[in-house]
């Protein structure tokens, strides 16, 4: 490839060669003077660049036998003298800039801006910064290729290093006039992303060729093939400079993003039927509703998201209630519109869900950053667990079965897999740990059971065997068969996601 | 809510309220299992199986209570051999992952486990229904005598998963408790 040295300032020689290719005059500032972004705004031009006179004489020039495809001609091979581009208003007429394919010129970059503009108000999002993300049609980089080769071989001028890219400049043209017109600051750490796909489908060819007609080009495919060809090989493609094309690039497609926001709190389950996540069995629904909807419901319409993501810290049956300080959970909004979201909002927003509903509420409910899902984990499978159950036993009881119980201290169990969930989770034997029980009795054939066990733990395998799978249990320990009447978790000790002063 | 549950004194009517109970407590065979019936296995008497339908649709083979080994006093179990064959022990079965791989094919006729009694008498039990071997009960290599004990409890023989799309067909291939509980009365009246 041409290589540069390193010569700035600009050389009239340059500016005149680049002008009779057919250069934009943003494109001849940065083959030549350099990056100063401000200067490429206001570099407006009171008519498009490139006058008329210019076409005649950098048509002339361009020319070669090989590329009369390339041009809009009449049939007795001359010239038209007159290029349009696309988005043109009536009357307005200039050339395709051979570098940036319309990019920078001037009624191109004011019609861009303009879609865009559109395209983000009307989608309604709310952004403290914005941040823009371009994909520039690859043609750029073969007619880059191209003027350097015609550079090099035309004048003795050097190109800079540091010469700023076509996309550079647009990035930085469209940001600059987005801040004014948005009222907002570009930043690259902004949360909010503007993507931008630019096409220019009469370059496609060109690209598709150079790379040897492979169906998926990658930037550096292109890249690798300009790097390997000489200037014979690449004239057989693109003539240098380039020849000018009739229409500039447009933009394809505009994509607005806002990354994800986090909301955490814990929840409470009073219900024996509602499951935690919604439950579709053959199509049939089992349980009312669930622990996800009735939380994830009002979250989704305060931030506008596209879709929500629930996660919690381990989980509870349908059967079973979710008492005290209540369990961890993570709602991940994806895409949301809305973000401004105040302190106060929280407290609200709180109050309503509770209110919707007397199955579930929630506390503790905050923003939360993206490490969340992690904290989450370690709880689920570090903290320990205290339950509170109902237990039915078979054979008589008296105050002493209550008292051994009682004498129960770091348990040591073996369980197995339990039956109700060996359809999904690997067969294994689980050594688990129950700290300490306290019982009391309620009749002569029912126990309330408190227990303190380690995560991870099968509470009602514990109490009825598992048909002796989990060693010792309840029953063993009683020496009869004994059931779980009733199930409850008490408190899941965990200290994320900080406790608030609670209002309600 | 106190009419739907079983007369119960005034301290369990409490706890049942503290903790929020609505339903009456069904015991947990009833609860989460289907029962099917196999009599008569190879045409030789009595000797019946039962096999336990979770709703995952994994099955629990056990013997039924009207089989010579649990219905026959004074008879304990002394050994249950899960290598039926010499080519076949079931007790080599390999299970690996979630989706369970590895597992030994099993046939309504293929053997699970062979036992031996104190009366010097000898039983083969069945699989009863098409299905991949999960797990065998390794208590019974220790304390064989719970098969007699808690048939349906600590003294399972196997448990089994049959095929997807065949949940449902395994149970159908098998007898009701109703249709069990006549061919026992009908022994009955045979043998008064």
């Amino acid at each position: 490839v041409v290589s540069s040295m390193c010569a700035k300032g600009s050389s009239s020689e340059l500016v005149g060669q680049l002008e009779r290719f057919g250069c934009c005059r943003r494109c001849i500032a940065r083959f030549s003077t350099g990056v100063d972004y401000d200067a490429y705004a206001k570099m407006k031009t009171e008519s498009s660049d490139l006058p008329l006179a210019t076409q005649t004489r950098s048509r002339g020039c361009q020319f070669s036998a090989r590329e009369l495809d390339n041009n809009d001609e009449d049939g007795e091979g001359n010239p038209k003298k007159r290029m349009r581009t696309d988005d043109d208003a009536p009357g307005s007429e200039f050339q395709i800039c051979i570098a940036c394919l319309g990019l920078l010129q001037e009624d191109n970059v004011e019609t861009h801006i303009e879609q865009i503009q559109s395209a983000v108000m009307a989608s309604d999002y709310e952004f403290q910064s914005i941040s823009l993300s371009v994909a520039a049609p690859q043609a750029l980089l073969v007619m880059q290729h191209s003027l350097l080769i015609a550079i090099s071989m035309e004048c003795r001028a050097a190109v800079s290093n540091d010469m700023p890219s076509v996309k550079d400049v647009y990035k930085e043209m469209i940001s600059q006039q987005l801040e004014t017109r948005l009222n907002t600051q570009h930043s690259t750490q902004s949360q909010f992303e503007i993507e931008i796909n630019l096409s220019h489908p009469e370059s496609e060819d060109v690209v598709k060729r150079l790379c040897h007609g492979k169906r998926t080009v990658t930037l550096s495919l292109l890249k690798g093939a300009l790097y390997e060809i000489t200037p014979q090989e690449f004239r057989r493609f693109c003539p240098y400079p380039p020849t000018a094309y009739t229409k500039a690039c447009c933009i394809a497609e505009i994509r607005c993003l806002h990354s994800s926001v986090f909301v955490a709190g814990r929840y409470c389950k009073y219900s024996r039927c509602i499951s935690q996540t919604p439950w579709i069995l053959d199509g049939v629904r089992k349980g009312k509703t669930s622990v996800q909807e009735l939380i994830c419901q009002r979250i989704q319409e305060r931030w506008r998201a596209d879709d929500v993501k629930f996660s919690s810290s381990g989980r509870e049956d349908i059967d079973v209630r979710m008492l005290g300080q209540g369990r961890p959970f993570v709602v991940e909004l994806i895409n949301p519109h809305r973000s401004f979201v105040a302190m106060t909002d929280f407290a609200k927003l709180q109050r309503k869900i509770n209110s919707d509903s007397s199955d579930i509420a929630v506390r503790d409910l905050q923003l939360v950053g993206r490490d969340s899902t992690k904290r989450l984990k370690e709880g689920e499978e570090t903290k320990q667990k205290t339950y509170c159950t109902l237990v039915k036993v078979e054979r008589l009881l008296s105050p002493t079965d209550c008292d051994l119980l009682n004498s129960v201290k770091d348990l040591v169990l073996q369980q197995k897999t339990p039956i109700r969930v060996m359809h999904r989770r690997s067969l294994a034997c689980r050594q688990r740990v129950i700290h300490q029980m306290s019982a009391s009795l309620i009749d002569s054939h029912h126990i309330r059971l408190s227990l303190v066990t380690q995560a991870g733990t099968y509470v009602k395998e514990f109490v009825h065997g598992d048909m002796g799978r989990t060693v010792p249990c309840v029953r063993s320990l009683l020496d009869s068969p004994a059931e779980v009447v009733a199930l409850d978790v008490k408190s899941v000790e965990t200290d994320w996601p900080p406790f608030l002063l609670s209002d309600t | 809510v106190s009419s739907r549950l079983p007369m119960a004194c005034g301290a369990l009517l409490r706890a049942l309220d503290e903790f929020a109970v609505t339903e009456e407590h069904v015991p947990y065979i009833e609860r989460y299992f289907k029962r099917g019936y196999a009599v008569d296995l190879k045409g030789r008497r009595r000797e019946d199986q039962c096999v336990l339908q979770h709703s995952n649709r994994l099955c629990v083979l056990c013997l039924a209570p009207s089989h010579p080994i649990v219905s026959s006093s004074d008879v304990l179990v002394t050994k249950v051999d899960y290598r039926v064959n010499e080519k076949l022990d079931r007790t080599e079965n390999k299970v690996v992952g979630k989706r369970k791989r590895g597992a030994q094919w099993l046939n309504p006729l293929s053997p699970i486990c062979i036992v031996s009694c104190s009366d010097g008498s000898q039983y083969t039990t069945y699989s009863c229904i098409r299905s991949s071997l999960l797990e065998i009960n390794d208590q019974l290599l220790t304390t064989p005598n719970l098969l007699k004990e808690a048939p349906e409890a600590e003294g399972y023989l196997a448990i089994v998963k049959p095929k997807f799309d065949e949940s449902a067909d395994v149970m159908q291939s098998l007898e009701t408790e109703e249709r069990y509980r006549e061919v026992c009365e009908q022994r009955q009246k045979l043998t008064d």
